[in-house]
């Protein structure tokens, strides 16, 4: 053992051991920053398309085994969801029908463009970090097609987390369920029982229950499990009307002090495969 | 000693196919590895060094430099924080090269290495993330929640791996090495 502790050694010891926290200290500081160094681009894209052609018969094969296990399950599916769709065709003529409406009014009183207007971007999920620590997961879209850091990534018709990096091709996509402190916060909204919304934000995710926890509520009203909760638009990154979950229990929070939302989220969060991200319009 | 030769492009392809591999794997099974209460990760990357360390024979493989190059490509690919892996992944390596001359190349001692190199592995990793606020739990949940099932799962690919490896190890290590096993 004396021999690791000879001059030379130590001193390159020591100096990766500082190399190591300057780069950690550095990389934390580039991650709240708006942009992506184009280094980093750059490196993500090459090692993306690699990680995709790796990707792509495992895929395949996945996507094979989701066919033929979905295959098995239309039939029932196909028998339940017939009851349902004549009343979903009224439902969405109707819709369209509010959509015209609402953007002649706007036009009427001058609105340009509000929060709710957004559009849809799909992209697929390639990997996911391995690491119990982030629940980090790359999709095959980037800065080419329009994406940027902060934008809210949706799978399935819920809300899932929000882009952290966007390289040229392929970004990295944080999920709400990850709870480090770091995390951005979305801020979100629900009904109360007498009409009025209630704000707040997501301030953590609960992994032994798989819920989502409001916190830092303004108001103290009344709100009924089973209200639908939205994005709120508060903050001028996230769209507004975001489909984040529904309430699934009120309480306390840890303190006594503040009343705290638990929200069962619309979305799987263990099981992300196709994803969504919002761009304001 | 022209077949020797051969481990030393086969070495850093798989390295960088079971690297990828990793991230498609955790994704693709991502709903049965990351259910509570507990959260698997699927290391082959390690694996492959273990292994090649034990059967490299005289190959010649620069370790280091490729635990270093896996190690960078990891913190920028998968995580986004630098300087991470790059050292932790060197060291581990580092460690297991350290101890192979005083062990023999035996299934339970290679499976023991294996073991060891992903506890080391894992509890650096579980320091460095507690340190800088992205891991956020206590050291008991970290063995019951991420530690023990990622071992046990890593350790069950190994036990099925093993001798396919092996295999491919002695076909492609050279001549010289026979005498290894």
């Amino acid at each position: 053992m004396h021999k690791f502790f000879s001059n030379r050694k130590l001193v390159i010891t020591v100096i990766c051991a500082i190399i190591a926290v300057g780069l950690i200290a550095g990389s934390l500081t580039l991650k709240k920053k708006d942009k992506t160094p184009v280094i980093q681009k750059v490196g993500n894209d090459v090692f993306g398309t690699v990680s995709r052609v790796i990707a792509l018969p495992i895929h395949g094969v996945q996507t094979m085994t989701t066919d033929i296990n979905n295959f098995v399950s239309t039939y029932e599916e196909n028998a339940r969801l017939r009851k349902g769709i004549e009343k979903n065709d009224s439902i969405n003529a109707e819709n369209k029908s509010l959509k015209a409406e609402n953007k002649e009014l706007k036009k009427l009183v001058g609105l340009k463009e509000t929060m709710s207007d957004y559009s849809l971007t799909a992209a697929t999920v390639l990997t996911r970090s391995p690491s119990s620590w982030q629940d980090l997961i790359t999709v095959n879209k980037g800065t080419a097609n329009g994406i940027k850091k902060n934008q809210p990534v949706l799978a399935g018709n819920g809300l899932v987390g929000r882009v952290v990096e966007a390289d040229y091709t392929v970004s990295k996509v944080e999920l709400i369920s990850d709870n480090n402190e770091s995390a951005n916060r979305f801020a979100i909204q629900v009904q109360a029982t007498d009409g009025e919304y209630i704000n707040g934000i997501i301030t953590g995710y609960d992994k032994k229950t798989n819920q989502i926890i409001m916190g830092q509520i303004t108001d103290k009203k009344t709100v009924k499990v089973g209200t639908p909760v939205t994005t709120s638009g508060l903050g001028g990154v996230t769209p507004k009307g975001l489909y984040v979950g529904k309430v699934a229990k009120i309480s306390k929070d840890d303190y006594g002090l503040a009343s705290e939302i638990r929200i069962e989220p619309a979305a799987k969060l263990s099981n992300v495969n196709n994803v969504y991200i919002a761009k304001l319009d | 000693m022209l077949q020797s030769a051969k481990l030393k492009y086969i070495f850093p392809i798989v390295l960088l196919i079971a690297f990828f591999l990793d991230g498609s794997l955790n994704q693709i099974f991502s709903s049965t590895l990351f259910q509570y209460p507990y959260s698997m990760i699927c290391n082959l990357t390690l694996m492959w060094f273990v292994m090649a360390i034990f059967f490299e024979g005289e190959s010649q493989i620069n370790f280091t430099l490729w635990s270093f190059v896996i190690g960078i490509i990891f913190d920028w690919y998968y995580t986004g924080v630098f300087g991470v892996d790059t050292f932790i992944i060197p060291i581990v390596v580092m460690f297991i090269r350290g101890i192979r001359p005083f062990v023999k190349t035996t299934f339970l001692i290679v499976l023991g290495m294996d073991m060891f190199a992903m506890a080391m592995y894992n509890i650096l990793f579980f320091i460095v993330f507690q340190m800088i606020k992205m891991a956020n739990v206590t050291t008991t949940f970290f063995i019951g929640y991420s530690f023990l099932p990622t071992i046990i799962l890593n350790l069950s690919i190994f036990v099925i791996l093993y001798y396919p490896i092996k295999t491919v190890f002695r076909r492609t290590r050279g001549t010289n090495s026979r005498s290894f096993m």
